[in-house]
This record gives C-alpha cells, structure tokens and sequence, in this order.
C-alpha cells in the first residue's frame, strides 16, 4: 500500500478507486465583485514539473548534492499538495472510468509543448470530474476543445492508447482530488521526464512490478521498445528481456506486448525489496 | 457499440470549442437566486409554522416546504438565473445520453445552496449509477433544535429530491443512509434503478 492508499483509501484496496476523490460539487455562490484577473487560471495545471527551475539544473551540473537534494524536496512537497500522478494498469484504468464521471476528451499539453502536434492531432489526454463542465474557464488548458464520452467510449479510447504504447497515469488537482486520467510517454511527458531524467517524483510508481519468466521469454525484444522508464533491456548473449524491477514503474506496457505471456505483473507490497520503492 | 475512434484524433461532430472566446461566462450559482429563494422560501419562517401543530400536520408542512423550495430553484435556475455550468450539463447529457447524476445534483446543489447558504455539505460520491451526498450542519436541524421542536426534518430534504428527480426523469431510489443526531452527517444516497 502506497502512502496515498493510506491517506485517501478510506477502506477501498487503491486510493484511485475511491470515489470521493474523484467527487466535488458543482456550485459555490457567485462572487458579487469581479474576480481579480487571472484569478481563474489554473496553476496546478503545470503542477510540481514547472517548480523544477534553472537552480535545480545548475546545482546538479556542478555536483552541489545538497542543494539538489533541498530543491527535490521543495518541487516533491509542493507537488504532492498541488498536482502529481501515480502510474496504473490498463485494467485500473478501465475500473476507474466507471466511478466517476463526466470524462472529457481532450488535448495533451505536454506533447503541445515537446512535439509541437496540432490539436487535432493530440487528443490523448482524458479530464475527469465536475471541473469538466468548466472546462471554459482554462481556454488554454482545454485548446483545441473537449468532447464527452461515455464510460465504454472511455474504455474504447483507453485500450487503443494502450495498444499504442501509452503509459496510463492519474494526476490530482488538489489532492486528494482526480481530475486527470492521463496517457503517456517518453519524453514528451513532462512528468515522467521530471521523474527518470531528474529523479524528482512528481509522477508515483504504480502498484504493481512486471517479472519476466526467462523460460517463456523467447528473446523477440518486442517488450522492451515499450518500456517509457528505461526497466526493460535485452541481452543478446542471453537472447532474453531483462528487467530492472527498481525501475519498473508497472504500468503493464510490456506485458501487454508479449505473445508468448512470459511477462506478469506482481503487487509491489509482496516483494519486501520494492514494497517500499515508489 | 464502438465509436471507431481514430487515435488522438478528435470526433469531429462531437468537439466542444469555445463559442465565444474571450467571454467571462457564470459558472458559479447567482447571488440573487439565492436571494429570490430564501426570501420564499425561509427556514425560519418554516420553523415559526411549525409550532403547535400536531406530528402529521407539522410532516405535511415539511414536506411541502420541500417541493416548493424544489420547484422554485428549478424555475429559476433554468429560467433566469441559468448559468454556464448548467448549460454545460446539459450539453453533456446530450452529447452522452446520461442525465445521472449531474442534472439531478445540479438542482439539489442549489437548492441548498439557496435555502441554507451557510450549511456545511458535499458530494462524496457521484458515478453513473450512484450518488451521495452528506450535510454535516444544517440550518433546518439547528433551528428545529432551538426551537425545541423534535419534528422528522428529512422529509423536507427527501420532498424536495423527489421534485427534482421527477424533473430529470432520473428514476432514483433514494435512501437515508446517515443521521445528522446520530452519526454527525445526514447522509442521502441516490441509486439509479435498472
């Protein structure tokens, strides 16, 4: 159990599969007086990824640990208040679209900015929640427009991203609250970039850990292109996959691929070495 | 049955785009339908009538207090004072064919929203097939309280849900799940009948 599943879980086996953290009213009373400008932008948005600043960078390239280590610690504590995510499985994701509603198509705003895709071309991302009827209020989060699916058009959309190769992933917009339901890959995720390449966890593993079974791996390599945190590896003298579980984010990406079903997922709490590996 | 989704692709015919950039649009509930209805529809006042009035009388008044509340937050909400969020909602439910539960909880929202400003209240729980809501102080209950007045509250709640379901065509079985004396939370657990 992950300290979310401890805080927010409430008796429910994940804490993404309670309800209540994916529930909000609709309505507070309108304020009387105009609303100072910029008051309803929408800093969470960019979350812990955007406190990562030049400091961090140069600290780390002058090998100044403690400073790395000071700053990690500020982005890490803000995110976890503001917006951070955890990784799930295909089949989480599918549970998830059926406790909470409405779901949002919409566009990726980390693959606006690495790739450059015009919008008709990035609708990857998946908005959760009553803040969708809002979706207006964060033009530039929501470019490009929105539109609604049912819980079975959203498990249409998800297995197909999944199929493509995307990691599925769940952000809070002011934990413990879910309004994001997210899909995707390196390096044109911010979230993970900011977690592999600077060791900042703004983006949590997920439950579970892929394990290779070497005597069904028959070494075609097809799991490791699928791999958005550098775990998998192939190993030609051995003409198998190799994993390394500490890196292992079990997101399930490659045991999807595999025909010859030598990849498993395993809980993380079962294996005392990663039980606490997040 | 499959939508055929193109990957990343948006559907063309569904794609919600700002109609109007630039516009300020109110999302939030207007203070004057909170106004309108607390000055119809006083929980005071309602408190006031009750006394000296027999157990079934004093229910029956309750109850209906309860639709007229439901029923004038409705007309207004939907009327002059609509609001974006509302609008939305409705778009939604087109766009998806799903009513529950946002269109109903949208007029309980506001109806307490409206009648009882100051209450502490939320939704923990809102999916397709369920819908709950919990109220840990209430206006109703307090001034009952202070009025020494031991009367079943709930019916205004339950009366004015009624009204709002038969609105939406939302077919609810609506259960009590918690009491405010007893468990500190009034808990209204809304399922939607197969």
């Amino acid at each position: 159990m992950c300290e979310w599943c401890e805080k927010y879980g409430d008796g429910y086996e994940r804490w993404y599969f309670n309800p209540a953290n994916y529930a909000r009213r609709l309505y507070k009373i309108r304020k009387e007086e105009a609303e100072a400008l910029g008051a309803e932008a929408d800093p969470q948005a960019a979350g812990g990824m955007a406190f990562v600043g030049h400091d961090f960078l140069e600290a780390r390239e002058r090998g100044d640990v403690a400073t790395v280590e000071q700053i990690k610690q500020q982005v890490e504590g803000i995110s976890w208040i503001t917006h951070f995510g955890q990784v799930l499985t295909l089949e989480e994701a599918l549970k998830i679209v059926d406790i909470m509603y409405p779901i949002g198509l919409m566009t990726c705003a980390c693959r606006r900015s690495m790739q450059g895709l015009p919008d008709e071309e990035n609708f990857t991302c998946m908005g959760m929640g009553t803040g969708m009827y809002k979706w207006e209020r964060w033009p530039d989060t929501y470019r490009g427009g929105v539109h609604f699916l049912t819980p079975d058009e959203s498990k249409e959309v998800l297995a197909k991203l999944n199929k493509r190769g995307l990691v599925h992933t769940v952000f809070t917009f002011g934990t413990p609250y879910l309004a994001g339901l997210c899909n995707c890959d390196y390096p044109d995720c911010s979230a993970i970039r900011t977690v592999v390449d600077l060791g900042i966890r703004v983006l949590w593993k997920g439950h579970y850990v892929a394990k290779i079974d070497p005597e069904l791996c028959n070494g075609c390599a097809s799991c490791v292109h699928r791999c958005q945190f550098r775990a998998l590896s192939f190993s030609p003298s051995k003409n198998k996959a190799i994993i390394d579980q500490f890196q292992c984010f079990g997101c399930g990406l490659c045991a999807t691929e595999c025909d010859q079903d030598a990849i498993t997922l395993v809980e993380r709490a079962n294996l005392p070495a990663l039980a606490n590996v997040w | 049955m499959t939508m055929n989704w193109k990957y990343a692709k948006p559907i063309k015919e569904k794609l919600m785009t700002l109609e109007e950039p630039g516009k300020t649009l109110p999302f939030d509930a207007d203070r004057r339908l909170v106004d309108e209805v607390t000055a119809q529809c006083d929980i005071k006042a309602l408190v006031e009538s009750l006394k000296g009035k027999d157990e079934k009388e004093a229910q029956q008044a309750i109850m209906t207090f309860g639709r007229r509340l439901m029923e004038l937050t409705i007309e207004l909400a939907d009327g002059k004072y609509i609001d974006r969020t509302g609008e939305m909602v409705e778009k939604v439910t087109r766009q998806t064919g799903i009513s529950f539960p946002h269109r109903f909880e949208r007029y309980v929202e506001l109806a307490i929203l409206a009648s009882r400003p100051t209450d502490r209240w939320n939704i923990t729980k809102a999916t397709t097939k369920e819908l709950v809501l919990q109220v840990s102080s209430c206006s109703l209950n307090k001034a009952m309280s202070e009025a020494g007045l031991t009367l079943p509250c709930k019916e205004m709640c339950l009366a004015s849900f009624e009204v709002a379901s038969t609105k939406t065509g939302d077919n609810l079985n609506i259960e009590m799940t918690k009491t405010l004396p007893k468990d500190g939370t009034c808990e209204f657990t809304f399922s939607l009948r197969p």
